[in-house]
């Protein structure tokens, strides 16, 4: 369709909008309301365009462009029309802007200093609107608030949570919540970026700096396996704030609450500033010169000494790419079996029917063409709130979702069937008891296997069970996984099993249960944190205590780590040196060291390979090593991925009579976020619930207690709080919970006595 | 002695009863329609060349209207605009409890003409107390006597009819924000195109007429073709409703042939009061152009005459001022009414509404300048035709017409702090 534009010919699609064709040839149009990922309400009559043949200047978001049109976007009927709404826009907003965090990146400022007048007539009094403390994560200064709505719509249309509505009407219409600190959506922040003036800011941000003086630096999400694009802005030196980075393929123009403000947490009291040594049952801080020569001492050593089966070598999921790449390798050169990087889990039967890595099976934005998605064992709103937004695009389409969970949380986007197991039912359900729903083996089909799977003490059945559920649907498997990196973990073969690429190892070591079950002489822990990363902290609590020697690369100083370690090194998290992850569609993206960490604090990457250079001519630098991993990743399509789990049957009794399961809580998930402040403030993280399902709290008499038989623990009736759609037996943990009372398994069946 | 389309019934013992109804040959038209399958086109061709025109406000001719819903299959709505808001308009209050089956009549033809299986009729707010309950009552008589719901007469036709109330909104009278109402959503307008007839009801081709408009219905389909055209004076067509507010001695509702000169109308509602002159003349709810008494008594009453004088016919709602009222407080109430009712969508309505309010405040408590009647003036100019729906224009054009027709008075106001004629 032919149409003309400043008298300049273009071609365009049917029902294309003025506005999308000017932005896709780079004509500018000022806009406030319009967005391009939410719905048109041309309201705040910035676009205005004079038309050929029209009375009025026209929205140019609303106006379809039709054969022949002619617009001028810069003729004099446009430019007073847009003037004319500049100047309604400007009367009742503040003139505050030396002191509003929007200065500098105000979309009202730059289009005021562009389109609007160097004077005001308005002589009146201003609106005034009384704000409310509506989140720790979102300050608001509402007076400024152009009613532009686009928070409102992205509640409505992105993230479907509907916190923030529009209140009366007119002149006193105001974006408002009904209650105080109602903004809980893990995907709230994303209006701070929608909001085009100073209404909505980010409140651990505010007044921190001045958007000119900040520096813009690209990063990779570390909190999820899907791999958001970040923009991390620093001053000083320092991390001030995150934004989104555009990326069509993951996270569009979003970015979770958890990603944006995760990286608080690099800046806690708990970092490990110094390598230190232990003497006489306390560490000292030493320095970082004789640290490799004493670390490479002491494993040479330990090897020497009790032999290469009694080390135990776990790293964290979270680290690089370039760090797994390298710990394998350092470990396996010594001739170290024992390696692994699933300590969150309990059942390995399944392991050598695992294909080469965890993974989607497609990509991130092709979710929304399956017409049925299977969640087990995952809650898509609190632990991959990104990948909320795309399926609330898919039920749209009219995908339908089913969701098995352990947890009864709630979705955001509309779950056409929602069931809640436990580790016993959920094998009964798959196998007969789900043919009600009626999905057919010639649709589109996709089950999603989420982390609360891998926990289970009986994984294999369950992963058997769904295996077979697959043959009646024929759907694709995917896998979400608990860490941003498990993808390269298992490529890489951090794994007792398996070399790089899958390879099977010579010698099969052990598994990280087994390593820390069994009671070795040495463990060197990478990025791992005894009390929260392990299936059992219990275990590995009496493990490090028993052993002769523990390597902690870490960089947080937590209680376990102080008291066990003979060994800390610290090592930069994520923002202060160069990493790659791999995410869960096998997209392989490279990050550069944002901030330079503290003196003694060594990227993680180029200590491993410190090490190496003692044992092996092999050196490595960060180009080298990021294309060695690069080429691996290469060949492999994880659409071929053929996922076979036929023959896997757990090896674990479960013999209790109750099922204990432990929440995700989505802002507990890795060291970095657990002591990020302002999410700590959130209403997810003061969840301190023990929820019981109905039958147990049936059972209680007044003032009575629970007794859990293996752990020793007692706690009163009144700790607990019923939830009635749980399956029987069943007790759910929030994260906040462990270390407290609580101490034992992830996720386990045990005895109680009421 | 005129004919009597919408007012009927008025004058009669039980004017809402059914029986009042029927005596006077209610429902007759619809039995017609029905008994002899009477094809849609031909119904929204007749209603096409009798020339009946909205009474809503707009005029748009209503065959046209219906004419453009698109004739696949499928869900299709009518709803009844029963949100009579305009200040200065009362016919659909008196239609509705005086004459209601007339509009349950007009929006059975309307339903079968365009397809629809459903109609809605939205009372506003006000009308809870009597409006409502009175066209509730005759619902429930047209469902006793099978006039409406399954298999109506025996002809496989299936229409139902709900009445609903809204909450007191000026702006849900706006057709697409009556659809948002109805839907349980903002009533805020929406954006067009698309139009109701393509996109409107629950995203289901929809027509949206005025109480008037459909009550007119029945009598124009029992009559011959050219009947209702023929009714009116002057070359124009047709009937309208006058609500007569203001100085006046005889003040209510006028059913008249379009095109009776406003002398006569004038006449009629018993002519000014306290034997005053005329001052000034809104002919069409007090969001049209006011007009100089002088220049009123000169035209009649239809969409042409009153266009050149430089207002509009709207809605019916005559406002007649005489020589003792103050054009500048008029204006500032009409102002505050505006400002009030601004659903706060669109930038110009929702900060200049509030801004033309606070400087007439200014006018009237002497605190403005000569520049702020420019202003006034330029801030209308501002709004008009700049937002989503006409309430921006409806603002708009009382302020500058009173500005134009009495632009002295203002100028007194701000000079000498008092008003002209007080």
């Amino acid at each position: 369709m032919k149409v003309f534009i400043n008298n300049r010919e273009y071609t365009a699609e049917s029902n294309e909008t003025i506005i999308e064709l000017c932005d896709k040839v780079g004509i500018h149009i000022p806009r406030f309301c319009y967005h391009k990922h939410l719905s048109v309400v041309a309201s705040c009559r910035m676009c205005l365009v004079d038309i050929e043949g029209v009375n009025h200047a026209q929205p140019a978001c609303s106006t379809p462009l039709r054969e022949n049109m002619k617009v001028f976007t810069h003729s004099n009927k446009t430019k007073i029309a847009q003037k004319n709404s500049m100047e309604f826009l400007l009367i009742n907003h503040p003139l505050d802007c030396p002191i509003c965090d929007q200065g500098g990146e105000c979309e009202l400022q730059d289009v005021s200093l562009e389109h609007g007048d160097d004077h005001s007539t308005y002589m009146q009094l201003k609106r005034v609107v009384i704000d409310k403390d509506i989140s720790p994560l979102i300050s608001t200064d509402m007076t400024r608030c152009i009613h532009c709505s686009r928070c409102v719509r992205f509640g409505e249309e992105i993230s479907n949570v509907k916190e923030l509505g529009l209140l009366n009407r007119g002149e006193d219409m105001k974006i408002d919540v009904v209650i105080e600190g109602e903004v809980t959506s893990e995907l709230s922040g994303n209006m701070i970026d929608l909001c085009p003036v100073g209404a909505l800011n980010n409140k651990p941000y505010r007044y921190k700096a001045r958007t000119w003086d900040l520096k813009q630096h690209a990063g990779i999400s570390p909190h999820d396996c899907l791999g958001s694009n970040i923009y991390y802005h620093t001053y000083n030196n320092k991390i001030l704030r995150a934004v989104p980075m555009e990326n069509e393929q993951i996270n569009q123009t979003w970015l979770s609450d958890r990603d944006r403000f995760g990286y608080e947490g690099i800046y806690s009291k708990d970092r490990a500033f110094k390598p230190m040594i232990s003497q006489d049952g306390k560490l000292i801080e030493c320095e970082n010169q004789i640290l490799l020569d004493r670390l490479n001492h002491i494993i040479i050593n330990a090897i020497k000494n009790h032999g290469t089966e009694n080390i135990g070598c776990l790293i964290s999921p979270q680290s690089t790419s370039e760090e797994l790449y390298l710990f394998q390798k350092l470990f396996k050169s010594l001739g170290i079996a024992n390696i692994d990087h699933r300590t969150n889990e309990r059942d390995f039967s399944y392991q050598d029917d695992y294909p080469i890595m965890p993974s989607l099976g497609i990509n991130i934005n092709e979710i929304n063409e399956f017409q049925n998605i299977f969640l087990i064992g995952v809650n898509i709103k609190s632990e991959f709130p990104i990948l909320s937004i795309h399926l609330n695009n898919a039920v749209k389409d009219k995908t339908k979702i089913f969701s098995i969970n352990f947890d009864m949380l709630d979705e955001d986007f509309p779950v056409f069937y929602k069931k809640i197991v436990n580790n016993k039912n959920i094998l009964s359900l798959l196998s007969n008891d789900i043919e009600e729903i009626n999905v057919q083996p010639n649709e589109k089909n996709l089950i999603i296997i989420g982390p609360t799977v891998s926990q289970l003490p009986n994984q294999s059945d369950v992963l058997s069970t769904i295996n077979k559920f697959n043959e009646s649907i024929n759907a694709r498997i995917g896998f979400l996984t608990d860490f941003c990196n498990n993808t390269s973990a298992w490529l890489l073969g951090n794994l007792p099993h398996r070399d790089i690429c899958g390879k099977k190892s010579k010698i099969i070591g052990k598994n990280a249960y087994e390593m820390i079950s069994e009671k070795l002489s040495t463990y060197i822990l990478f990025n791992l944190e005894p009390e929260h990363d392990f299936w059992d902290s219990n275990i590995v609590e009496s493990a490090l205590k028993n052993s002769k020697c523990n390597i902690i690369f870490t960089s947080y100083i937590t209680p376990m780590i102080e008291k066990y370690a003979d060994m800390v090194i610290p090592i930069s998290t994520f923002a202060e040196c160069d990493g790659s992850y791999i995410n869960i569609d096998g997209t392989f993206q490279s990050f550069s060291k944002i901030v330079e960490p503290k003196k003694d604090i060594s990227s993680g990457w180029s200590i491993l390979n410190n090490l190496l250079k003692y044992n092996s001519s092999d050196i490595y630098d960060i180009k080298t090593l990021r294309s060695e991993i690069k080429d691996l990743i290469k060949d492999i399509d994880i659409r071929n991925f053929k996922i076979n789990f036929k023959n896997v049957k757990s090896k674990n009794q479960l013999e209790g009579n109750t099922f204990i399961v432990t929440r995700r809580n989505t802002y507990k998930t890795d060291s970095i976020v657990r002591r990020a402040e302002s999410l700590n403030m959130t209403m997810q993280s003061k969840d301190n619930n023990i929820y019981i399902s109905n039958n147990i709290a049936n059972q209680f008499k007044d003032n009575g207690y629970i007794d859990f038989e293996n752990n020793n623990i007692r706690y009163k009736t009144n700790e607990f709080t019923v939830k009635t759609n749980l399956p029987d037996n069943t007790i759910i943990f929030s994260t906040n919970n462990l270390n407290g009372k609580y101490t034992g398994p992830k996720s386990q069946n045990i005895n109680i006595k009421i | 002695m005129n004919p009597k389309l919408c007012t009927e019934t008025y004058n009669h013992s039980h004017p809402a009863s059914i029986e009042t109804y029927l005596s006077l040959g209610g429902y007759d038209a619809w039995k017609n329609i029905l008994q002899n399958k009477m094809p849609r086109s031909k119904i929204i061709e007749k209603i096409k060349d009798s020339g009946l025109r909205g009474k809503g406000g707009a005029g748009f001719l209503t065959g046209l209207k219906w004419s453009f819903i698109p004739l696949i299959e499928g869900q299709k709505y009518l709803v009844c605009n029963s949100d009579e808001s305009e200040p200065g308009t009362c016919k659909d209050r008196d239609i509705l409890r005086y004459n209601p089956h007339s509009i349950i009549e007009g929006m059975l033809i309307a339903c079968y003409a365009i397809g629809a299986s459903v109609g809605y009729n939205y009372l506003r707010g006000e009308f809870m107390d009597q409006q409502w309950k009175v066209f509730n009552e005759a619902l429930k008589e047209a469902y006793k006597f099978k006039l409406i719901g399954n298999n109506i007469i025996s002809s496989n036709i299936n229409i139902d009819i709900y009445a609903l109330i809204g909450a007191g909104a000026y702006i849900v009278g706006e057709e697409t924000a009556m659809l948002e109402s109805i839907e349980g959503k903002r009533g805020m307008p929406r954006i067009k195109p698309p139009f109701p007839a393509i996109k409107g009801l629950y995203g289901k081709p929809t027509i949206i007429n005025n109480t008037e408009t459909l009550a007119s219905i029945p009598k124009i389909m029992l009559n011959e073709d050219g009947w209702y055209k023929n009714l009116g004076l002057n070359k124009s067509e047709g009937m309208k409703i006058f609500c007569m507010s203001g100085h006046i001695n005889k003040p209510g509702n006028f059913e008249i042939p379009l095109g009776t000169p406003f002398a006569d109308l004038l006449k009629s509602a018993g002519g000014i009061s306290n034997n005053r002159k005329i001052k000034a003349v809104i002919p069409g709810g007090s969001s049209v152009p006011v007009v100089k008494g002088e220049d009123m008594m000169r035209i009649n009453m239809d969409y042409e005459s009153i266009a050149s004088a430089g207002s509009m016919l709207g809605s019916g709602g005559v406002i007649v001022m005489d020589d003792s009222t103050c054009m500048v407080s008029v204006l500032h109430r009409i102002s505050r009414f505006y400002y009030a009712e601004s659903c706060g969508q669109c930038t110009p309505c929702r900060e200049g509404t509030g801004w033309l309010y606070k400087i007439l405040s200014n006018i009237l408590s002497g605190k403005a300048s000569l520049n702020d009647l420019e202003q006034l003036n330029r801030i209308a100019f501002q709004i008009e035709g700049h937002c989503i729906c006409a309430l921006g224009d409806a603002a708009a054009m009382p302020v500058r017409s009173f500005l134009k027709n009495f632009w002295s008075e203002f100028e007194y106001y701000v000079d000498k702090k008092e008003s002209m004629v007080s």
